[in-house]
C-alpha cells in the first residue's frame, strides 16, 4: 500500500454496501436494559417460544394469608392442571401468587396471571408468570432482576430504593399494577391522577419482601412512558405508598423508571418483541 | 419536533457512518461492528435532550470507539483466536480491488486497538491529530507516536500522502 490516500480509498471501499440492521426499536429496548442495569434493576425480555419454563404446581402451593385491609382475594386457590413432572423448572424463591387477574390472547387462550421471584436468592427476579388456563403451562414473560441491598432494600447506583412495579392495560380504561415492595408493609396504595387503590399484598418469607397487585379503573401509562430518555410525568403516572401497621407512611415513590414499565404478556406479544433486523434505514 | 423524532432523524443520517467505523475498528466483523452501533445509540438515545444541542455524531463516535476498546479488553482473548491470520492476499481468484481491500481488513487486524482508532479515525474520519488526541482521551504525542507505528505496520509511508490525479476507473468496484 503506498500512500495513505491508498489507504483512506481502500477502507472506504471497504466499507461500502454495508447493510444496516439496527433499527430504532432495538435501541430503544437497548437503552431500557442498560437504563435498568445503571439503576440496579435489569429487565430481561422472556418471549413466546423462545424460553418456555414450566413450574410445578406444587410450588405454587400458598399465598401469605392476606393482611388486614387487605381486599380479599378473588383468585382461585387452584393451581391448574399440573405440568409434566418432566419439565423444567425455574427455581423460585418461595410460592408464586395468584393475582386472580386473567387474560385472553388472540388465540382465544386464557392466561392467568402469577407473580413470584425467580432465581437465586442473591440475585432474585421479579416474575409476572403466565398459566395457560387450558395446559396449565407457566410461562415467566416478565422477569426483572432485583438487586438485594445488605439492608434488604433494592440495591443500585445512588440510595436504595424500595418499589419495583409493572403494569398491564386490562380492559379499556382498566390496568392491573403490579409489583414489590423491599420491606413489609400492613397496607399499599397505588394511585394516578385517575385515582388510587389499595393493593393486595403477599409476603416472600425467603426475602421479606412483599409483593403487591392491584386491578384499578385508570389510564394505562403510554406504552413507552419508562423507554424515553427523559422520565414520564404524565397524568398517568403512578405514585405508590407503602404503610406499616399503624398507619404510618414507610415509604412512598411518584414516577420513576422503576414502576409503571408496561408488562410483556403473550396477549399482546411484547411490548418488546424480540430484536428482528431492519435493514433500509437510510445510508448517510 | 419531539425528542423521539429528533432521535430518529439522528439515526438515519448517522447509523451508517458509525457502522462504517465500527466495521473498520473491528477489522471487517460486521456483526460486532452492528452491536457496537447499537449499544452506541442506546447510550446516546439516553443522554439524548442533553445532547441535542452539541456534536452527537462526535459524541456517538467518541462513545463507539471508548464502546470497542473496553470490548476488546474483554474479548482479547477470543478476538486473537478468530481474527483472521495476516497471510498477504494473492488475488489469483479475485480482482485487483478485491485483494487490495482483504488486504487493508487483515494488515488492520494486525493493528492494535489503539493504532486501529488512530488510523480509522485520522484516515477515514480525517480528523486532525489534535481532534484524535480529544476523542481518544489521550495526548497529542501519543497519537503521533501510535500513528507512526500504525503507518509502519501497514507499510504506509506518511510522506508519500499527496494529491492524486483523478483516476476514471473502467469498471465498479466489486462489493465483498
Amino acid at each position: 500500500m503506498p500512500d495513505i490516500d491508498d489507504l483512506r480509498r481502500a477502507m472506504r471501499s471497504e466499507t461500502t454496501g454495508l447493510v444496516m440492521g439496527v433499527s430504532i426499536d432495538r435501541i430503544t429496548r437497548r437503552a431500557r436494559g442498560l437504563r435498568a442495569r445503571r439503576t440496579g434493576v435489569m429487565t430481561a425480555a422472556v418471549a413466546v417460544g423462545v424460553v418456555t419454563l414450566a413450574v410445578p404446581g406444587y410450588a405454587l402451593l400458598d399465598r401469605t394469608q392476606p393482611r388486614f385491609g387487605d381486599p380479599p382475594m378473588s383468585s382461585p386457590s387452584s393451581c391448574g392442571p399440573r405440568p409434566s413432572a418432566s419439565q423444567r423448572m425455574p427455581q423460585t424463591i418461595g410460592p408464586l401468587v395468584e393475582t386472580g387477574t386473567s387474560i385472553e390472547a388472540a388465540d382465544r387462550r386464557r392466561f392467568d396471571v402469577l407473580l413470584g421471584l425467580i432465581g437465586q436468592p442473591d440475585r432474585p427476579m421479579f416474575s409476572i408468570v403466565f398459566r395457560d388456563q387450558r395446559t396449565g403451562q407457566l410461562d415467566p414473560w416478565d422477569m426483572s432482576q432485583v438487586v438485594r441491598g445488605p439492608d434488604g432494600d433494592f440495591a443500585g447506583h445512588g440510595p436504595a430504593w424500595h418499589f419495583y412495579s409493572s403494569q398491564m392495560p386490562l380492559d379499556a380504561g382498566r390496568v392491573l399494577d403490579a409489583g414489590i415492595y423491599s420491606r413489609a408493609a400492613q397496607r399499599i396504595v397505588v394511585a394516578s391522577a385517575d385515582g388510587g387503590a389499595d393493593a393486595r399484598l403477599a409476603r416472600n418469607a425467603e426475602t421479606g419482601w412483599t409483593f403487591f397487585w392491584v386491578e384499578r379503573e385508570a389510564r394505562p401509562l403510554p406504552a413507552d412512558a419508562n423507554t424515553g430518555p427523559e422520565e414520564y410525568t404524565g397524568p398517568e403516572r403512578l405514585t405508590i405508598t407503602a404503610y406499616d401497621a399503624g398507619g404510618r407512611r414507610q415509604h412512598t415513590v411518584t414516577g420513576g423508571f422503576n414502576v409503571g414499565g408496561r408488562t410483556q404478556n403473550p396477549r399482546d406479544n411484547g411490548p418488546d418483541p424480540l430484536p428482528t433486523q431492519t435493514p433500509g434505514l437510510p445510508c448517510a | 419536533m419531539d425528542e423521539r423524532e429528533s432521535f430518529e432523524d439522528f439515526v438515519n443520517a448517522c447509523s451508517y457512518r458509525l457502522l462504517q467505523v465500527g466495521c473498520l475498528l473491528t477489522g471487517g466483523d460486521t456483526h460486532r461492528a452492528e452491536d457496537l452501533v447499537a449499544e452506541t445509540l442506546a447510550r446516546v438515545y439516553l443522554a439524548w435532550p442533553r445532547m441535542r444541542s452539541g456534536n452527537a455524531f462526535g459524541y456517538a463516535r467518541r462513545t463507539l470507539v471508548n464502546l470497542h476498546t473496553d470490548w476488546w479488553r474483554r474479548l482479547r482473548q477470543r478476538e486473537l483466536l478468530t481474527s483472521r491470520p495476516p497471510e498477504r492476499a494473492d488475488g489469483s481468484n479475485h480482482g485487483a480491488d478485491v485483494a487490495r481491500r482483504d488486504s487493508v481488513m487483515r494488515s488492520l487486524l494486525r493493528l492494535t486497538h489503539r493504532e486501529r482508532a488512530v488510523v480509522v479515525l485520522r484516515y477515514f474520519q480525517d480528523l486532525t491529530e489534535k481532534e484524535t488526541a480529544a476523542e481518544l482521551g489521550v495526548s497529542l504525542g501519543t497519537v503521533k507516536s501510535t500513528n507512526a507505528r500504525a503507518l509502519a505496520k501497514l507499510q504506509v509511508s506518511p510522506d508519500l500522502a499527496r494529491p492524486k490525479p483523478q483516476v476514471v476507473q473502467s469498471h465498479t468496484p466489486q462489493e465483498i
